[in-house]
């Protein structure tokens, strides 16, 4: 009797190991098979470093500048800082240009390139509003000169008159209005995505609600928007990190594709 | 009697010893990659093997390239006959806020051989609670929701593509 339950145990043992091994069997099969890592997502640059900024208003009107611009602002004490009138500013960080004047003959402008030197200042960077120069080791910021609201009023009227391709001005009470109820969006534009090979080529606007705000913005059906401040959309996520962002931009440039042409439109928020 | 039970035990041992030495990690990898072929990518998450589970830690989900939710953790239960993922602290991104509360306290989904044809998830959050359940063969979901008052009250517009029971729940269908 004994041998016979020892060999039923040792029967059940057996099994079990044979079980055991055909599982871990297939558990190297299938480790085999499956992938050993996941997908990751592929993160693009930041768009804030990336983004473009040209006061545009500072240029247009040099003669009335010369009475409203404020003082460029500084972080350190320097001599002759004080004398520079930052009027614009283009390109990315370390690649762009300043556009500078002397504050005793504003009209007289100077395009200074990230590397050359201006009045004795070496421009090094480019920021979202200021531009960085260093003189003798030390530091100095020259902010972007501000602008008499009177005065860009009167150039919007100029420009809607004259130039369809001058900057439109974009209220941010309209912006906020949008982002209270993202559903009136797509009540007054159509947009959907343009893909190409499974890559993403642009935003193309299929319709434009006449008389909606969205109609003053330039836009028309057909157009394909291909960038933002110079930096193509390779995502729906770039959209959205402008829309996030929106708050701390001043100025936004839309590249389009119009009748096979490119066409720059841009906005000045305020 | 006493064969059937000793085969059941047998294949009881079997779908546990092949759970326990299964590569978890792999079988989410390729849920990963099953789920990057309609563009839903997760980033950030830590995994740690258990015995029977995989713990998943720090899910962000972009959708499209969207960062579309954030889901603090995730516990995946793998045992052939009875699988489930637990899902916890959703919280979804603000550009869905006016269209749906944005934290969804937990949502667990199970797959049981009892019921083969169907997932079945149960969801609490914000909004409610919510019972989905996806028939896989005509691959269709239905969802029954019993909203909040915050969801009544705050979301008509979403609450408007649902169809209000006898039962005063509301329910949506949508075949894909």
């Amino acid at each position: 009797m004994q041998k016979l339950s020892s060999t039923k145990l040792i029967a059940t043992a057996t099994t079990l190991l044979v079980l055991l091994l055909l599982a871990k069997l297939i558990a190297l099969g299938a480790w085999w098979y499956l992938p050993s890592e996941g997908v990751s997502l592929k993160q693009q640059g930041s768009y804030q470093p990336e983004y473009q900024r040209v006061s545009f208003a500072n240029m247009l009107q040099t003669s009335k500048v010369q009475n409203t611009t404020t003082a460029p602002q500084e972080t350190k004490s320097a001599a002759n800082i004080n004398s520079l009138i930052l009027k614009g500013l283009y390109g990315t960080r370390l690649n762009g240009y300043a556009i500078l004047a002397k504050k005793s003959k504003p009209k007289e402008t100077t395009i200074v390139a990230v590397g050359e030197v201006f009045e004795g200042y070496k421009l090094i960077a480019i920021a979202l509003n200021e531009v960085i120069f260093t003189r003798s080791g030390t530091e100095y910021k020259l902010s972007l000169a501000e602008i008499d609201p009177k005065l860009l009023r009167k150039v919007s009227k100029v420009e809607e008159r004259v130039d369809d391709e001058a900057p439109k001005a974009v209220s941010r009470v309209d912006i906020a209005n949008y982002s209270k109820n993202p559903a009136s969006i797509w009540k007054d534009i159509g947009i959907k995505e343009v893909m190409n090979d499974g890559k993403l080529e642009g935003f193309k606007v299929t319709r434009v609600k006449r008389g909606s705000k969205m109609d003053t913005l330039g836009l028309q059906k057909g157009d394909v928007i291909i960038k933002a401040n110079n930096v193509p959309f390779t995502s729906l996520n770039d959209v959205f990190k402008i829309y996030n962002n929106i708050d701390k931009i001043d100025a936004l440039a839309l590249t389009i594709q119009r009748n096979n042409q490119e066409k720059e439109i841009v906005y000045e928020i305020r | 009697m006493v064969k059937m039970a000793k085969f059941f035990g047998y294949l009881l041992f079997f779908a546990f010893a092949l759970a326990l030495f299964a590569p978890k990690d792999g079988v989410y990898f390729l849920f990963e990659k099953e789920l990057s072929k309609y563009d839903v990518v997760i980033s950030d998450e830590h995994l740690k093997e258990e015995l029977f589970s995989l713990n998943v830690d720090g899910l962000n989900v972009w959708a499209k390239g969207v960062e579309s939710m954030n889901i603090e953790s995730a516990d995946l239960t793998l045992l052939l006959f009875y699988n489930t993922i637990n899902l916890k602290n959703i919280a979804l991104a603000d550009i869905l806020k006016s269209y749906v509360p944005t934290k969804i306290d937990s949502l667990e989904a199970s797959y049981s051989i009892i019921d083969p044809l169907h997932v079945k998830a149960e969801a609490v959050g914000e909004f409610g609670e919510a019972r989905v359940s996806f028939d896989i063969v005509e691959r269709s979901l239905t969802l029954k929701l019993t909203p909040s008052k915050e969801m009544l009250q705050g979301y008509k517009r979403t609450m408007r593509m649902l169809k209000k029971d006898e039962d005063g729940a509301y329910s949506y269908a949508k075949t894909f």
